[in-house]
């Protein structure tokens, strides 16, 4: 058995795969606590994974039904990240390889986002399943700290086609709905507002005029700024949620039409999603059609969570038992994207 | 941007990051750039601009969900960060910005008044760039 572990951000993951990849149990404990700050809190953040690890690889290998006798790997993100946050990682895992006499993969958080996709997904309407997807493929990476459109010819790396040139995608979504008044984490909240709201009502930047698969969203967080400044108060009260949804169908086109640009010009047949962004439903709706095939992982996947992490671990080189003892954490990311 | 007219009045994302570029030319290791002004001033464009003309060739993106980023490539070698998320720091770790702010590099810092007087013991203030919306594209910057 794979025991995988992720602690790159705000949520405490363990994981427990099958040497082929299945999924036995995917645990995650979202730390609740930073809301109040309007974002994740590095110090907090690491105090908070070094409460709920133990108990959270506990929950793990109980829900699989195995103990640490049947473990066989052990694997663990390593970067990029709040260094903080990945160090209780790091070490638990480098613990309980060490004393098991284990190898240890270490993975990198973007791999595993990209390695959700070798994974069952889920059908359109998310409730049935579809098989794991095998490269070469396309797949965009979007979340709160990173958005990137690549080209996976391997299960080992990925070349990237694209990247954002200023906010990542989440972080566009936490700023706009902070700009509407609504809590953090912004992307759910946004969405739900926009549901009722008509996305067709404001004309928000998609910055188009970039060539390439780069993206760029700042200009649309002040699009939405001057917009609330132009709108009376009680007009923009009223029109919440057209502003949510336009705001939202501006994030989401920019996204859309990179992947449409990638598959008209390199021919990509499949298409795959990863990253918090990818759990939101006008997303995946307007990249239905896109593609041949596109893969869609369920929403557990494509938060922070350990099964992508174990997932990606089975095509990494596992350090043996003294190779890991000086294993650190990287922040930012080792893969110059 | 010298001493006689701290104040400038930018008309596009280029023009900002042209003025950053200003900045950065008589900056040496050790300073410390504050960035104050609300979301969507400009912030990362003017650091940005500050960046590319130290050498920094790949994207300059948001530090927001990072606290920070370090450019260890520039020359001399520099940090971007965005403490907005920080309610204090008298919860953090004391070490956190010693990764970022130091004797042997250039620090841009947004957001900077959770730091308190952190900042000043770590490096040399060099500037406090404030960015307003002057409508449209248009920023004013003033630098002192």
């Amino acid at each position: 058995m794979i025991l995988a572990l992720e602690t790159s951000c705000d949520d405490t993951c363990a994981a427990v795969l099958t040497p082929e990849g299945v999924i036995r149990s995917n645990v995650i404990s979202s730390q609740g606590v930073h809301d109040q700050f309007g974002g994740v809190v590095p110090e907090v953040a690491s105090r908070q994974h070094l409460q709920l690890v133990n108990a959270v690889v506990d929950d793990a290998l109980t829900t699989a039904q195995t103990t640490l006798d049947d473990l066989t790997l052990v694997a663990v993100t390593q970067g990029p990240g709040l260094v903080g946050a990945l160090l209780v990682g790091v070490a638990t895992a480098k613990a309980i390889a060490s004393v098991r006499g284990l190898p240890l993969a270490p993975v990198d958080h973007l791999q595993g986002h990209v390695a959700a996709s070798f994974l069952p997904g889920v059908d359109a309407e998310g409730t049935g399943h579809t098989p794991p997807l095998e490269p070469p493929f396309t797949c965009l990476v979007a979340s709160g700290g990173h958005t990137f459109l690549a080209h996976v010819g391997d299960h080992a790396s990925f070349d990237v086609l694209g990247r954002t040139l200023d906010d990542a995608a989440g972080e566009a979504f936490d700023k706009g709905a902070r700009l509407l008044g609504l809590p953090y984490p912004g992307g759910p909240h946004l969405e739900r507002l926009a549901a009722d709201g008509d996305p067709e009502a404001f004309g928000f930047p998609v910055s188009d005029q970039l060539a390439g698969y780069d993206f760029s969203f700042s200009g649309l967080k002040t699009a939405l700024l001057y917009k609330l400044r132009d709108l009376s108060d009680a007009e923009a009260g009223a029109r919440r949620a057209d502003l949510a949804a336009s705001f939202q169908r501006a994030i989401v086109e920019a996204l859309a039409r990179r992947v449409e640009r990638a598959v008209l010009t390199t021919g990509a047949e499949r298409v795959s999603i990863g990253g918090g962004v990818a759990a939101n439903g006008a997303l995946r709706a307007r990249l239905a059609g896109v593609a041949g095939h596109l893969h869609i992982p369920p929403r557990a996947l494509c938060t922070d969570n350990a099964a992508m992490i174990g997932a990606a671990a089975r095509h990494v080189s596992a350090l043996e038992p003294g190779e890991y003892d000086d294993l650190d954490a990287y922040p930012t990311g080792r893969r110059d994207l | 941007m010298s001493a006689g007219e701290p104040s400038a009045l930018t008309r596009s994302a280029a023009e900002t990051e042209a003025l950053g570029a200003r900045l950065a030319g008589r900056l040496r290791p050790g300073d410390v750039v504050l960035l104050t002004g609300e979301m969507g001033t400009g912030k990362t464009t003017f650091v940005r601009g500050a960046l590319r003309a130290l050498g920094v060739t790949r994207p300059v993106t948001s530090p927001t969900f990072t606290l920070g980023q370090r450019y260890d490539e520039a020359t001399p070698p520099a940090s971007h960060l965005d403490l907005h998320r920080l309610a204090g720091l008298d919860d953090e770790d004391p070490a956190l910005l010693e990764d970022y702010v130091g004797p042997g590099r250039i620090a841009f810092v947004e957001w900077p008044r959770v730091a308190g007087g952190r900042l000043d013991v770590l490096g040399r203030i060099a500037a406090r760039v404030e960015l307003e919306h002057a409508g449209a594209d248009a920023r004013r910057i003033t630098c002192t």
